[in-house]
């Protein structure tokens, strides 16, 4: 069997202990500051937070560095897109047309766009690597979220490696009587490869949900509207002060870059304009 | 009485068709009831009636009355009837609601509110009925399709209900997980007071502990009593439904003459290699020795190699480690059969053969192309794989356009194949279902049309991925019977892989045995089979026949024969001799 490449990863650190409400309050205030931050020096100092978490809590650089490796072309079109699409002709920049300068805004919308995305993604892969699924379900009922709807989220990735497997076996049993799915060609040839694919998926999809649904009936779920959890999800002092510390940090930064008073570390485009340009 | 049918009926929402009709059951406290019948006949649905989801969750139309420990089941709903009535379902991936051993046996317990002390005495409780203590602290995905069948089992147990049905818990598990499932069940039945209701195909697993035996066709029951005697008065009539018997009955049903004229005897046949031992020593004292046939006897093979596999290694994303080194000849015209337990390598090495999966170390030339340099649809145009689920491997809107699928992709003239498709749908047993819509086939059916799919472009070598996956005896006997005539009459070089032993041991005439991405067994069925037997832990790909053989010669028989045709052969001969 494979192991998932984003699922829990057992390991001693604070982090771990960690409440996964403390956890995913993390989530969302480093995620809320790399969209709100778009100076590339702010970025870079998220970005490295977040991956020092995830090295503090023992996850390993290469496990950190390899569960990237999926989404590296993503990140190729994310960083040199901006490029091309800030050429002249393309796009109409007021503050300076001069190409170089429109390709150096293009890099560095480019650069950005990586750091943002990699900050979230990394964020969201320690909260998941650090985070029992089970227990951010429990801990979310006793915010008083129903239960059923947190063991939604549980189904859902109880379900992704079988859908994969499925995915798999579709792509094969094509593979095996011929389909090429190099040479789809024409519109009418990719509109029946999706028929091909997606028609099958689904029945077994449907076919695993009906299993899942009389398994899940067959053991009271949903019989009474609270049920025994086996195990304790407790909030720590260490939780309270780990929050509030990152809620008053996170809101300064907010206050900070609403009111315009977020120093400039670093500004990438003005460098390079004054390194191409130091006349003007 | 524990269980209470009477006049049961019922259809499916927006069907025309009956699936019961008039079942009358009628089931004690304690009892050990095995369900069998056709794929189709209304088995699962009978179950599923039993614990409320029908009509429940299911809905359609159900008319009659079920009583289970006194709860009538159209007035109690399922969350109720779940705590009488424990479920196994037949796939062991799909019924897993958490992520661990623990949490998903804590489940039900824990939706009944049950206090957590009593839910941790709960699932020590179950998993030592199971014998699976050691896997409390493991992850579902860790586990193999065995183990996941028992933690289905002590999950059940779990909620402490007083009925359990298990729906074909071992039609998607190996050999030894089967085996070791049959014995928790045997184990649970002397330890409690549990009724155990059981729908299988796989007779020899649980008709020995049996008290009754159910068999069901066409929405009916056909025969309901003591599984000797069911067996006994359906000798005739129960292979053409698509049920066959325990394979050491039908060793001592041609022994005694039952299967060709009225026979009188008593019908005590026995249901076991166990039982077999002690009626054959009381029957026909003999001095079995298992003669040797060297007919047996690893024959050279002739015919061009078809298949040459050279180191081959595989590793997934991942870091597991499929295949770790395999070497393989295949010649033209074999019929190899391929057993293994689950995730010993066997599917991922057929990819390779078609070249969907490509070597990362060693080599794999397969009609003299090499897979690594050859694209895939031109491989596959002469190596049909057949996969093992039917309904992923269906992609047209008809039968029809199935079929013509794989020959449109390769670009086969029209024309040439309309012949052949005539003849395939016929050796098929699909004529007059051309305009179905293949995915509302039964699953008999579907696996007929996959075979069809890969017929009709004629490829040189067939490769099926558990061909029995979900079909009874008939279906599965069709589809190796077809497969036996194209080896025979057309040379075709067939390959499949299988937890039926008693079935690859009658067709296929050399088998691979696959343990951790090697090949670990290479030679004729009645050969490889017998040096299993020296191994224990290897003895459940053994058919009984052969088991009863070894244990009537002491372990001291080489090469006993696999199949009843073979072990009759055997015994006349040492009657006579």
């Amino acid at each position: 069997m494979i192991a998932p490449r984003y699922t829990y990863m057992s390991a001693h650190s604070k982090f771990h202990d960690l409440n996964p409400i403390s956890k995913a309050l993390w989530l969302l205030c480093v995620s809320v500051l790399a969209v709100l931050v778009s100076d590339i020096a702010w970025l870079s100092l998220v970005f490295l937070y977040v991956f020092a978490t995830g090295l503090l809590a023992r996850l390993g650089l290469r496990r950190l560095l390899g569960a990237m490796k999926p989404l590296r072309p993503l990140i190729i079109i994310l960083l040199f897109s901006p490029t091309f699409m800030l050429l002249p002709g393309l796009r109409d920049l007021s503050f300076d047309s001069s190409p170089v300068m429109l390709l150096v805004e293009g890099v560095a919308y480019g650069i950005t766009l990586t750091l943002r995305f990699s900050c979230l993604i990394y964020a969201a892969l320690v909260f998941m690597m650090t985070t029992k699924l089970k227990d951010f379900v429990y801990a979310m009922t006793k915010l008083g979220v129903p239960y059923r709807y947190g063991f939604m989220l549980i189904t859902i990735f109880r379900l992704i490696p079988s859908f994969e497997m499925d995915a798999n076996n579709v792509r094969y049993a094509q593979m095996a009587r011929g389909l090429r799915l190099d040479k789809t060609g024409n519109l009418k040839k990719y509109v029946n490869f999706i028929k091909y694919t997606v028609k099958p998926l689904l029945i077994s999809s449907l076919r695993r949900g009906l299993v899942l649904a009389t398994s899940m009936d067959s053991a009271c779920f949903g019989a009474y509207e609270k049920r025994t959890y086996l195990d304790d999800v407790t909030i720590s002092r260490t939780d309270i002060a780990f929050s509030s510390i990152l809620l008053l940090i996170t809101v300064l930064i907010i206050y900070a870059s609403f009111a315009g008073r977020l120093p400039v570390l670093f500004n990438f485009s003005e460098t390079i304009r004054r390194f191409f340009f130091p006349s003007g | 009485m524990c269980i209470k049918t009477e006049n049961l009926w019922y259809k499916y929402p927006r069907s025309e068709n009956w699936v019961l009709r008039d079942i009358n059951l009628t089931v004690s406290p304690g009892e050990f009831v095995c369900i069998a019948g056709p794929s189709g006949c209304g088995k699962s649905t009978l179950l599923y009636c039993l614990n409320g989801v029908i009509p429940h969750a299911l809905g359609g139309v159900m008319e009659g009355k079920v009583t289970v420990d006194s709860l009538n089941t159209k007035q109690y709903d399922i969350h109720e009837l779940s705590m009488t009535v424990g479920l196994v379902q037949q796939d062991p991936e799909n019924q897993f609601r958490t992520l661990t051993v623990r949490d998903e046996i804590a489940f039900g317990p824990e939706n009944l509110l049950i206090p957590k002390h009593e839910i941790m005495e709960r699932i020590a409780w179950s998993l030592k009925m199971v014998n699976a203590e050691h896997l409390v602290d493991r992850e579902m995905r860790e586990l193999s399709g065995g183990e996941k069948q028992r933690v289905a089992l002590a999950a059940a147990l779990s909620m402490k209900p007083k009925v359990l049905i298990l729906d074909e818990p071992t039609s998607n598990i190996d050999p030894k997980g089967a085996t070791e499932l049959a014995w928790n069940l045997r184990d649970i039945r002397s330890k409690t007071d549990l009724t155990i209701i059981v729908v299988e195909h796989r007779l020899d697993l649980f008709l020995w502990m049996s008290e009754r035996f159910v068999v069901m066709n066409e929405g009916k029951i056909l025969y309901d009593g003591p599984p000797r005697s069911v067996l006994h008065h359906g000798h005739d009539l129960l292979p053409r439904i698509g049920v066959r018997p325990p394979q050491i009955f039908e060793l001592f049903s041609h022994l005694c003459g039952c299967d060709n004229a009225k026979c009188n005897c008593p019908s005590h046949h026995p249901l076991s290699p166990e039982e077999g031992v002690e009626a054959l020593r009381q029957q026909m004292p003999l001095n079995f020795r298992c003669v040797c046939d060297s007919a047996h006897q690893g024959r050279a093979r002739k015919g061009d190699i078809v298949v040459q596999v050279d180191g081959l290694t595989y590793e997934y994303p991942g870091g597991f480690r499929a295949l770790n080194g395999i070497d393989l000849k295949v010649r033209r015209g074999e019929f190899v059969g391929i057993v293994g337990n689950n995730g010993s390598g066997k599917t991922t090495f057929l990819l390779h053969l078609v070249g969907i999966l490509k070597p990362q170390g060693g080599k794999v030339v397969v009609f003299d192309m090499d897979i690594r340099n050859t694209p895939i649809s031109t491989i596959a145009r002469r190596v049909g794989m057949m996969f093992q689920y039917p309904s992923q491997q269906l992609f047209e809107d008809s039968v029809r356009e199935e079929i013509l699928f794989a020959p449109k992709n390769f670009g086969m003239d029209s024309n040439a194949i309309s012949e052949r498709f005539k003849e395939v749908l016929r050796v098929s047993d699909l004529e007059g279902l051309e305009d179905r819509y293949p995915q509302s086939l039964s699953v008999g059916q579907m696996k007929r049309l996959n075979l069809a799919s890969i017929l009709i472009y004629d490829p040189d070598l067939i490769i099926l991925d558990e061909p029995f996956f979900g079909q009874d005896y008939g279906h599965a006997k069709k589809v190796m019977d077809l497969l036996a005539n194209l080896n025979r009459e057309e040379g075709k070089t067939v390959l499949i892989t299988s937890h039926h032993v008693v079935e690859l041991a009658e067709y296929a005439k050399r088998l691979l045995l696959f343990e951790g991405g090697r090949i670990i067994e290479d030679g004729s069925t009645r050969h490889v089979m017998n040096s299993m037997m020296e191994r224990e832990e290897k003895q459940f790909f053994c058919t009984p026949v052969c088991r009863l053989a070894h244990l009537l010669s002491g372990h001291t028989a080489p090469d006993a024969p696999t199949t009843v045709k073979d072990m009759l052969s055997v015994l006349m001969e040492e009657k006579s001799g």
